[in-house]
C-alpha cells in the first residue's frame, strides 16, 4: 500500500493536514501445556488515519485495506473531523518527521521463523523443565516471534519506515512434593530467537517451583522487603509510566503535576528513558508519530527532570516533544515511556539478603497493575517469596499483600539497589531493598 | 469463505472451520470540557483453523485477496503440523441460524454531533465541583458480526451490539488525590444512551471520589466482610470462573481438578455461566459453532461441570457447554467464560449488614479487575471506596484498596447469600487470557464472607 497516495485522498477529502500510519505484522505462536497444544500464525495490515480539518480532529483506523475499505475510512475521518468541536489547544501534527539509525532491531531468522523452527525452540525448552527437577513438569507456556513494519507519513514530512522483531516467551511450571503443589513462571523477550534465554528461564523455573509447594503465610506486620528485578520493574511500570506522561499531567491526574525539578523519588534512584538500545524489544527508530527516538534522564538521584511528551502534549506547551507518542492504528497517541531503565547499584543480592534481619524477598506478585497511580497507593499480592531471617533465607512464604503509599516507599525507604539488572518488557530495574514496609498476612 | 473451505478440504484434513468477522469500535472521549479524542475502528477478515492428522492449526489474515486466504489455509496445515498434541474434538449439534442482539437503534447512524454533546454534557457535570480536578467521560460502541462455516456443515452468523459510557474522576485537596471511575454498558442500541441519565451518573463519579479523597485506609489484614453484588462478579470471575475453565482444569493449572462431586463452597452457593442472561454480555454461539448453553458449574456448594470447548470437554469426559470463544478473527478459539454469576439466595442486605456487625462492606464500584492464579487457588481483585460495618450498621467510608485470598477458602467461607443479584458487562474492557480479549459479564447478589485478607493501613 502506498501511504502517501492515502495522505492525499485525504487532503482531497478537505483535511486541512493529515497523518497516515500503517502497521504490517507477522506472528507465529505455540501454545504448550507439557507439550505444543496449538499452533497458529497471523499476518494484518492496520490503517490509522488522522485528519484535522482546522483545529478539529478525528482518528480512523482500519483493518480493512481494500481499495474501497480505505477510501471509506478516509472519508470517516474527514467527516467526523468536521462534526466535531474545535479542540483549543490543537497545533499540528508532528513536523520533525525523521528516523533514528539504529542497527539491529530487525533479526532475519527471527522474522521468517516458521512454526516447525519454533516447534524445536519450544522442545527445548519443556525438556529443560523436564530435566531441571524430578518433581517438576511444564502445565502453560507460550512461545512467539513477530516481524512487523511501521510506515508513517503526514502533512509536513515522512514517509518513514521501521522494521522490527521480537521473541517472546512465559512458562509456568508445577510441582508436587510429598503430596503438596509449588508453581513458577517465568518470561524472556528479546529482539531475536537465538538471544531468547529459553533453556535457562525454564531450567531456572524448574528448580525453583518445588520450593514453593511448602510455601508458608507470615503474619501482618511490618518487614525489609527485596524486590525482585521483575516485581520492580513491574511496580515502576504500573505507577510512573502513567504518572509521567504529559497528557496525565496536563488533565490534572497525574500525583507529579508541580513537581519537576524537586526530590520525588530516592536519591539512590537514577532512571532513564531508554528508545535506541537495540538489546531492548520496545526500542524503534521514530516514536508512533515519525518523530526520532532519542534517550534521556528522567529522574537523576530522585530528582524528577522531565514529563514524557508527544506532540500534542509538547505543542501545548510550546516545547518539542520528547518522542514518546505510543498509539494502536485506530486511536490518537499519547506520550508514555519508551523503556524506563533503573540505575543498578553496588550490592550484590546476597548482600542484601546479608542485611536483612527480618523480611521476605518477593519473587512473583500478581495484582500490582490494580494499584492507583493517581493516588499513589500502591498494592500487590506476593504470590512467591523467600522468609529471610538474621541474613539468611529459611524458607518460602505466599499470599501476603503489599501497600502503601509508592511515593513515601520509593523515597524514604529504599536503602539499596543490586548490581544484578534484568530486562523486562517496558522497564529494566536491579533488585531493590526497601525498609519497614507493611505487609497484610494472616 | 466456501473457496477457503473447499481449498482447505483439498489439502486433506479431517475438519475445518473458516470463519470471518466484520467488527466496528467507536470512541469518544472528552476531558474537562474539550473533546480529546473521537475515533472508529473497522476491521473485517478471515481465520482458519484445520484438523490435520488429529492436530489443530490455525491462520488468519485480513488481506482478502483469493491467493492471500488461500496461503493462510496452506498456513494452517504448516501450523498444525508443528503441533504435537492429537485431539478429538466432541460432536456437538450442527446449526444453521441468524442471530442478532436486540436493537432498537443503529448506534452508527446516529449523527457524530449527538454523540459529542451528550458526552460533553455528562462531562460538564461531573465537574462542577471544584475539588474535581480532572474530569473524563468515554462513549463506546461496538458492532461484532461472526460468520462460521465448517466442514461438518455448521452455517451460522450473529451479531451484537453494544453501547456505554465511563467516567473517571480525580478530586484534589492540600496535596492528595484520589481518582475514582465507574462505567455502564448494556446490549443495546444507541437507545440505552439516549433513554439514561448519565449526568446524575457523572456527577455521583466525582462525588464519591471527592468523599474518597477525605477518607482513610482500611485497616489491614485478615476481616469479614460483605462483597457488594459489582465485586461478587469480579471475585467470581477471577477467583473461581478461570478455575472452571477446562484447558486449565486439564493441564493441570486449575485447583479444582479432580474435584467434581466435591463439596467445594458453602451450601448457598451457586454458579452458573450463561451466555444470553440479562445484563450480559449476547453470546448464542461460541467461535466453534456450539451453542452456548446455560451451564450450572456449582450447585448447592458441590462443583457439577466445568467449561469445556469440543476437544476439552473430549479430554474432560464431559458435555459441550459452548465457551470456545476467540477475541477476533485473528486468534483460534481457546475456553473462556461467557456470564458467569452466583445465583440469589436469602438474605436482604440490611439483614446480613445486622448480622455482619463488624467489618467492611466491600464495593465494586471504582473497582479495577483483578487478577488470579488459578494453579495456586491465589487472587487479588481492587475494590472501590468501601464503608466500615460498626454495631451492625454502615459507617464511614474508607478509601478503595485490595483485598486477596484463596478460591475455595473463599468459597467455603460464603456465610450469607443476597437476593438482589445484578449482572453486568462492560464496552470498554474485557477479560484476558493467552493475549487474547473478550466480553464477559458477571455478577451476582450481596455475599457475606467469612474473612479475606485487605491490604490497608
Amino acid at each position: 500500500m502506498d501511504i502517501e497516495s492515502v495522505l492525499k485522498l485525504a487532503l482531497k477529502y478537505g483535511a486541512s493536514e493529515a497523518e497516515i500510519y500503517l502497521l504490517t505484522s507477522r506472528a507465529v505462536s505455540l501454545k504448550t501445556s507439557d507439550k505444543i497444544i496449538s499452533s497458529s500464525t497471523s499476518k494484518v495490515a492496520s490503517l490509522g488515519i488522522r485528519a484535522a480539518v482546522g483545529k478539529k480532529v478525528a482518528v480512523v483506523g482500519t483493518q480493512d485495506i481494500s481499495d474501497e475499505g480505505i477510501k471509506k475510512a478516509v472519508e470517516a475521518a474527514v467527516h467526523i473531523a468536521r462534526a466535531s468541536p474545535e479542540d483549543p489547544d490543537w497545533k499540528g501534527f508532528n513536523e520533525k518527521v525523521e528516523s533514528t539509525s539504529i542497527e539491529g532491531l530487525w533479526d532475519k531468522e527471527t522474522a521468517e521463523a516458521g512454526p516447525e523452527v519454533l516447534r524445536e525452540v519450544v522442545d527445548s525448552a519443556l525438556q529443560a523443565v523436564f530435566e531441571g527437577s524430578k518433581y517438576s513438569r511444564p502445565v502453560r507456556g507460550s512461545f512467539t516471534t513477530s516481524s512487523s513494519v511501521i510506515e508513517i507519513v503526514n502533512s509536513y514530512g515522512g514517509p518513514v519506515r521501521g522494521e522490527g522483531t521480537s521473541a517472546t516467551m512465559s512458562i509456568n511450571v508445577k510441582a508436587v512434593v510429598d503430596g503438596r503443589e509449588g508453581t513458577f513462571n517465568d518470561f524472556d523477550a528479546s529482539v531475536s530467537l537465538k538471544k531468547l534465554r529459553f533453556i535457562q528461564i525454564a531450567s531456572e523455573a524448574s528448580k525453583k517451583a518445588p520450593e514453593f509447594a511448602k510455601a508458608t503465610r507470615i503474619r501482618t506486620s511490618t518487614y525489609d522487603v527485596i524486590l525482585d528485578t521483575l516485581v520492580a520493574s513491574s511496580i515502576i511500570n504500573v505507577m510512573l509510566s502513567p504518572a509521567l506522561s504529559a497528557l496525565n499531567i496536563q488533565e490534572r491526574r497525574s500525583p507529579l503535576k508541580g513537581k519537576l525539578m524537586s526530590e520525588v523519588l530516592s536519591p539512590e534512584l537514577i532512571i532513564e528513558d531508554v528508545g535506541t538500545d537495540p538489546e531492548l524489544v520496545s526500542s524503534r527508530n521514530f516514536d508512533d508519530e515519525g518523530y526520532p527516538i532519542n534517550d534521556k534522564i528522567v529522574f537523576d538521584s530522585g530528582v524528577l527532570k522531565t514529563y514524557l511528551y508527544d506532540t500534542y502534549t509538547a505543542k501545548k506547551e510550546g516545547i518539542e516533544s520528547t518522542g514518546n507518542a505510543w498509539r494502536t492504528y485506530s486511536s490518537n497517541p499519547a506520550p508514555s515511556p519508551n523503556h524506563l531503565v533503573i540505575k543498578p547499584g553496588d550490592s550484590s543480592l546476597n548482600e542484601m539478603i546479608s542485611e536483612v534481619k527480618e523480611g521476605v524477598y518477593v519473587l512473583r506478585t500478581i495484582g500490582e497493575w490494580l494499584s492507583n497511580p493517581v493516588s499513589g497507593n500502591l498494592n500487590a499480592t506476593v504470590t512467591h517469596a523467600y522468609l529471610i531471617r538474621n541474613g539468611e533465607i529459611q524458607g518460602t512464604c505466599k499470599g501476603f499483600v503489599i501497600s502503601g503509599n509508592f511515593y513515601r516507599v520509593f523515597k524514604d525507604r529504599v536503602r539499596l539497589l543490586s548490581k544484578e539488572f534484568r530486562h523486562s518488557i517496558r522497564v529494566s530495574s536491579p533488585h531493590m531493598l526497601l525498609e519497614k514496609i507493611k505487609l497484610a498476612g494472616e | 469463505m466456501n473457496k477457503a473451505l473447499k481449498h482447505a478440504l483439498g489439502l486433506g484434513p479431517q475438519y475445518v472451520e473458516v470463519k470471518a468477522q466484520e467488527y466496528v469500535y467507536e470512541f469518544v472521549r472528552v476531558n474537562n470540557g474539550v473533546l480529546k479524542e473521537y475515533s472508529k475502528s473497522n476491521s473485517a477478515g478471515i481465520g482458519v483453523r484445520v484438523l490435520y492428522d488429529g492436530r489443530l492449526g490455525f491462520s488468519s489474515t485480513n488481506i482478502l485477496e483469493e491467493e492471500e486466504i488461500l496461503r493462510s489455509v496452506e498456513e494452517a496445515i504448516s501450523a498444525a503440523k508443528a503441533s504435537e498434541d492429537r485431539v478429538e474434538m466432541v460432536d456437538r449439534e450442527v446449526r444453521k441460524d441468524r442471530k442478532s442482539s436486540v436493537l432498537k437503534e443503529d448506534p452508527e447512524e446516529v449523527p457524530e454531533e449527538e454523540k459529542v454533546k451528550v458526552v460533553m454534557e455528562a462531562n460538564n457535570a461531573a465537574r462542577a465541583d471544584e475539588a474535581i480536578k480532572s474530569s473524563t467521560t468515554y462513549l463506546g460502541m461496538l458492532k461484532d458480526k461472526r460468520y462460521l462455516i465448517t466442514s461438518d456443515g455448521v452455517d451460522l452468523e450473529w451479531s451484537v451490539v453494544m453501547t456505554g459510557l465511563a467516567q473517571v474522576s480525580v478530586a484534589a485537596e492540600a496535596g492528595n488525590m484520589e481518582r475514582v471511575h465507574d462505567s455502564k454498558s448494556r446490549v443495546a442500541g444507541w437507545e440505552f444512551i439516549r433513554d439514561s441519565d448519565w449526568n446524575s451518573f457523572t456527577k455521583g463519579v466525582s462525588d464519591l471520589a471527592k468523599e474518597a479523597l477525605r477518607a482513610k485506609q482500611p485497616p489491614a489484614g485478615k476481616l469479614r466482610v460483605i462483597a457488594d453484588p459489582d465485586l461478587i462478579g469480579l471475585i467470581l470471575h477471577e477467583a473461581f470462573g478461570h478455575a472452571s475453565e477446562g484447558d486449565l482444569v486439564g493441564t493441570g493449572n486449575s485447583v479444582l481438578q479432580g474435584k467434581v462431586g466435591n463439596e467445594i463452597a458453602s451450601p448457598q452457593v451457586s454458579i452458573v455461566d450463561d451466555g444470553l442472561v440479562e445484563g450480559g454480555y449476547y453470546i448464542p454461539y461460541d467461535d466453534e459453532g456450539s451453542p452456548k448453553v446455560r451451564t450450572v458449574i456449582v450447585d448447592g456448594g458441590v462443583l457439577k461441570h466445568f467449561l469445556t470447548s469440543r476437544v476439552w470437554a473430549n479430554r474432560l469426559g464431559m458435555s459441550v457447554t459452548g465457551n470456545g470463544r476467540a477475541q477476533d478473527f485473528k486468534n483460534p478459539p481457546i475456553v473462556r467464560q461467557t456470564n458467569l454469576y452466583m445465583l440469589a439466595g436469602e438474605w436482604s442486605k440490611e439483614e446480613m449488614i445486622r448480622e455482619l456487625r463488624e467489618g467492611l462492606y466491600l464495593t465494586g464500584r471504582g473497582a479495577g479487575g483483578g487478577e488470579v492464579d488459578p494453579s495456586a487457588g491465589t487472587f487479588t481483585f481492587s475494590v472501590g471506596p468501601s464503608r466500615i460495618v460498626r454495631n451492625g450498621e454502615l459507617g464511614e467510608l474508607v478509601k478503595g484498596t485490595i483485598v486477596s485470598g484463596y478460591i475455595l477458602e473463599t468459597l467455603k467461607g460464603v456465610e450469607a447469600v443476597g437476593k438482589d443479584t445484578i449482572i453486568k458487562t462492560s464496552v470498554f474492557g474485557g477479560c484476558g487470557k493467552d493475549g487474547q480479549l473478550v466480553r464477559v459479564g458477571y455478577g451476582g447478589p450481596h455475599v457475606m464472607i467469612k474473612a479475606i485478607t485487605v491490604g490497608g493501613r
